[in-house]
């Protein structure tokens, strides 16, 4: 956002205005809590209706770097992100696959956290702490990202190229949301995000509109970038080719099993408050990359065709020359832009706070009450799931100040998706089939885990930028992981001639 | 019947999705874009349309009438 035209006191004021709401908002949340229990904590209780929860989905699936980075995407390989599409759409899909039954689950047996209903599934403890592991590794990491994204866009706001802006951003944000997450927990945090996602979609429906009113129609955009494709041999405008094709599928599976198994997302079906309610937000929510995604689309294609010239990482800060040209065209404009910016940090806010909530109740049940305090009062583990909130974000802070200048290294590390798709036995498959053991999908975890992270890390003549043939690491991995899923627990079922090991709630 | 098909709709939509299948130096242009990015939005909004006429109407999970 360094592109930027420099913002007024009066915007300044809007923003500061903005974001200090969302503490009013966890101050009206903790007066809506009824008792002092994790499940009121961590799942707001008795759940979500239809509009909040489809916008907490929504927040969820969408984060407001989402848009920064998918505009970058498109100005970088053209049309061909459309693929952005498919993979929004593909998490839905997924979901219907285990989300339905989960809720049940969920909503009889008071899960909390996604590690109870593996416990629940498998009976299987070794398992269960694992699959916490890998989703405390992988938020840690989101979260981290995300603290440094809302580092840089400030940043890009006060147009400091220095570490003020950037360290005041991270601090003063992360400590918002930290304050209005631990007042009000999952309704604070959905409410914001309800709240959020409601103002960032009315600006990007605006904001698409202005920007054919400053550029013109799209057909003259696309004309502009065939032409230099023809005239360049580059292929903005042309069908992706055979490598391409190999990348589209792989995001299409990768991305759409990884984010619908964010334990932030598990979460959200568990606060479904009742079947109807989960079914008609994912139905409103298998419509939402139609308009997300083409608008993120329409912002890089012009941008593409008529300001030309950023290359390589920098061409991800073009959706702040796009708002700099509409900052320039109108008085609506610039107080669009305001507007856009405001919901666009509260958004990176809200999906980096969702993380944090998930994390801490993670830590609180799954490995402190379950091992360490066993017989803790709800209240008692609430205040610690409180403290460990407070505690994750101090030594995420510290991490991304002493980082700031290696962002490239952190998204070297950033391998949630690759590491999350590995749960896809554990979750999607368990909930289908009683037959899957415990113990086989424990061993092809583990495998998974470990060849994915080899594959993305390792130097290896087969693979180029951490993939295979264009494949996703973890999309590899996955394949030895289900056959050891499946085929392990089809042994185990053939030799004992029952699945012993299933847990609870399905014998 | 469509709940029945519908792991065969979605490997079709798969298949249509990418768009392997376009001549690599095709330069038609349908509605101001590239035609084959027409087809991938048309396949992406019918990939919508089936998911939420599955979540609308086909709750998966066997036992959904005792949640309702």
């Amino acid at each position: 956002m360094s592109d930027l035209l420099p913002l007024g006191p009066g915007a300044w004021a809007f923003i500061s205005l903005y974001l200090l709401s969302l503490i009013g908002v966890g101050w009206v949340a903790k007066k809506a809590r009824t008792t002092d229990t994790l499940k009121d904590f961590y799942l707001a209780g008795d759940g979500f209706g239809l509009t909040v929860l489809f916008l907490t989905l929504f927040a969820t699936q969408y984060s407001g770097n989402t848009f920064f980075a998918f505009t970058g995407a498109t100005y970088r390989i053209g049309y061909a992100w459309i693929l952005s599409l498919h993979f929004m759409t593909a998490v839905i899909v997924a979901y219907l696959l285990f989300a339905p039954k989960l809720h049940r689950l969920a909503r009889q047996r008071d899960y909390l956290t996604p590690a109870d209903f593996v416990q629940d599934r498998y009976a299987n403890r070794a398992l269960s702490v694992i699959v916490t592991i890998v989703m405390v590794i992988v938020l840690c990491n989101f979260l981290l990202a995300q603290l440094m994204a809302m580092g840089r866009a400030m940043q890009g706001l006060a147009n400091d190229s220095g570490g003020t802006a950037y360290t005041g951003g991270v601090i003063i944000l992360a400590l918002i949301m930290v304050i209005y997450g631990t007042l009000g927990g999952m309704r604070a945090v959905a409410w914001t995000d309800a709240l959020q996602g409601g103002i960032l979609a009315i600006g990007f429906v605006i904001l698409v509109g202005l920007l054919f009113d400053r550029f013109g129609p799209l057909s003259d955009a696309t004309r502009l970038i065939v032409e230099r494709d023809l005239l360049h041999g580059t292929r903005k405008a042309l069908p992706p080719d055979a490598a391409q094709c190999r990348a589209w599928l792989s995001y299409i599976l990768t991305v759409g099993f990884g984010i619908c198994l964010y334990p932030q997302a598990i979460q959200r079906i568990y606060a479904a408050r009742t079947p109807q309610v989960l079914r008609r937000s994912l139905a409103l929510m298998a419509f939402m990359p139609l308009p997300t995604m083409i608008i993120s689309l329409i912002a890089g294609i012009m941008a593409l065709a008529y300001l030309p010239g950023l290359e390589g990482a920098s061409a991800d800060q073009i959706f702040g020359r796009v708002l700099r040209e509409i900052q320039n065209h109108s008085t609506l404009g610039y107080g669009l832009v305001v507007v856009t910016l405001s919901a666009v940090l509260a958004a990176m806010m809200s999906t980096a706070d969702s993380a944090l909530l998930s994390i801490s109740s993670m830590l609180t049940k799954d490995l402190c009450s379950n091992f360490l305090m066993p017989n803790a009062s709800q209240a008692q583990l609430t205040r610690l799931g409180k403290k460990f909130s407070w505690s994750v974000i101090v030594v995420l802070i510290v991490l991304s100040l002493l980082l700031r200048e290696k962002s490239s290294l952190v998204q070297l590390m950033d391998r949630k998706l690759d590491l999350l798709i590995q749960l896809v036995p554990a979750f999607i498959v368990g909930i289908r089939w009683q037959g899957l053991r415990g113990g086989a999908v424990l061993t092809g975890l583990i495998v998974g885990v470990t060849l994915a992270l080899v594959l993305a890390f390792g130097e290896f003549s087969f693979t180029s930028a951490g993939k295979v043939s264009g494949f996703h690491p973890g999309l590899v991995a996955l394949v030895p992981n289900l056959l050891i899923a499946v085929g392990g627990s089809m042994l185990l079922n053939f030799k004992s001639g029952t699945a012993s090991d299933v847990g609870v709630a399905y014998r | 019947m469509i709940s029945r098909a519908a792991p065969l709709l979605y490997l079709v939509l798969l298949t249509l999705a990418v768009p392997w299948y376009w001549p690599e130096d095709n330069h038609a242009i349908w509605f101001g874009v590239p035609g084959w990015v027409v087809v991938a939005i048309v396949v992406s909004a019918l990939a919508s349309v089936l998911t939420a006429y599955l979540l609308s109407t086909q709750w998966t999970d066997g036992e959904s009438q005792a949640d309702e």
